[in-house]
């Protein structure tokens, strides 16, 4: 062989190295980058006009989900053992992102028992998470709204004659500043599972 | 492990395997109670009762003097959806043990006597087929599972 074909055959394997390394290393990168525990929700889903109100008993609709990235969850305050358990969690993300720099998504409890759950109520219990949480209640029919975009399950299940509990879903809403639906944590739930997702949700956006 | 036994009452017959040698053969330990949350007023308990008798043992109903009503429920989640039901009773088999635990078997207590705070003083009297353990502690603020 030539000393000229030689050297073309050492630039040529030279040359595949470097891109195959560069295309790998391009393929880590953005595994490393996608969210690991929650689902992404493709092309976000737009939820449809809702008449809430919050726990400081202002009305809540779709503009106040715009403009910040959001963590929702359905419970109710007469909930005693997943609810606060979930939203002790939750509150704790908000910080563990705040302290480390990340954005730090709003917190917003929905309640699925709004008989019951007026927001005066909501107030006194969203205070007690020492967190930035929103508590929002409503009429049934406009709770049902929201679930029913989400795919979210709530039903009142009877204790005995007068006391009732709610059985509900458990997912994690990720709301996206445009206020859609942009992603969702499954439980069970882990504080570590979502301070290292959210920023690689923000981060698909 | 620690273990939180505080009082054991024999109510009716004699138990096996109980002596004060070698303490008492059914016991509760690791007992958290939760302060009451500030909207609803309830609590909620978890503990783990171990029966280390052959024999299994039955628990059939828990009372509390602070508060007025008490229940035993079960969270049970299935499909993303979570379940509380009330639970009628608690076999705790021979040799072995059974948890309350967050998100599972779980006490919740409603109806607060007076106003309770964490550091409160609670009691817990567990009614079993034969026998009654009586279990004190102090109400504990939440915490979030790690």
């Amino acid at each position: 062989m030539e000393t000229s074909n030689k050297l073309l055959v050492a630039i040529f394997i030279a040359l595949a190295i470097i891109g195959g390394t560069f295309f790998f290393s391009k393929a880590m990168q953005k595994q490393n980058t996608r969210p690991e525990f929650a689902t992404l929700w493709p092309g976000s889903v737009q939820i449809p006009e809702i008449d809430l109100t919050s726990h400081d008993d202002q009305p809540f609709g779709n503009t106040n989900l715009e403009g910040s990235w959001q963590l929702m969850f359905f419970g109710f305050t007469s909930c005693p053992d997943v609810c606060p358990a979930t939203l002790q969690q939750l509150a704790l993300v908000q910080a563990a992102l705040s302290e480390s720099g990340e954005i730090a998504p709003k917190i917003i409890l929905v309640s699925v028992d709004p008989e019951r759950d007026t927001p005066k109520l909501l107030n006194t219990y969203v205070a007690y998470f020492d967190a930035d949480i929103i508590g929002v209640t409503g009429s049934l029919e406009e709770i049902r709204k929201l679930t029913s975009a989400a795919g979210i399950f709530f039903d009142k299940s009877y204790l005995d004659e007068t006391e009732y509990t709610v059985d509900h879903s458990t997912v994690i809403l990720v709301i996206n500043e445009s206020g859609a639906i942009h992603a969702s944590f499954s439980a069970p739930h882990t504080i570590e599972n979502l301070v290292t997702d959210m920023p690689r949700i923000i981060g698909s956006k | 492990v620690k273990r939180f036994f505080a009082t054991f009452f024999l109510a009716f017959g004699s138990i096996s395997g109980c002596s004060q040698q070698d303490g008492p053969s059914l016991y509760v330990e690791d007992v958290r109670i939760l302060a009451p949350l500030p909207a609803s007023g309830a609590s909620v308990a978890y503990f783990r009762i171990v029966n280390g008798d052959s024999t299994s043992a039955k628990l059939v109903n828990i009372s509390s003097p602070q508060f007025g009503q008490v229940a035993m429920h079960e969270t049970k989640e299935e499909e993303g959806v979570a379940r509380m039901r009330p639970v009628a009773a608690i076999s705790i088999p021979g040799n072995d043990a059974v948890e309350f635990a967050s998100g599972g078997l779980h006490v919740m207590l409603m109806n607060p006597e007076d106003e309770l705070h964490p550091g409160s003083s609670v009691t817990l009297q567990l009614q079993f087929e034969n026998n009654l353990l009586i279990v004190s502690s102090t109400l504990q603020a939440r915490r979030a599972p790690q």
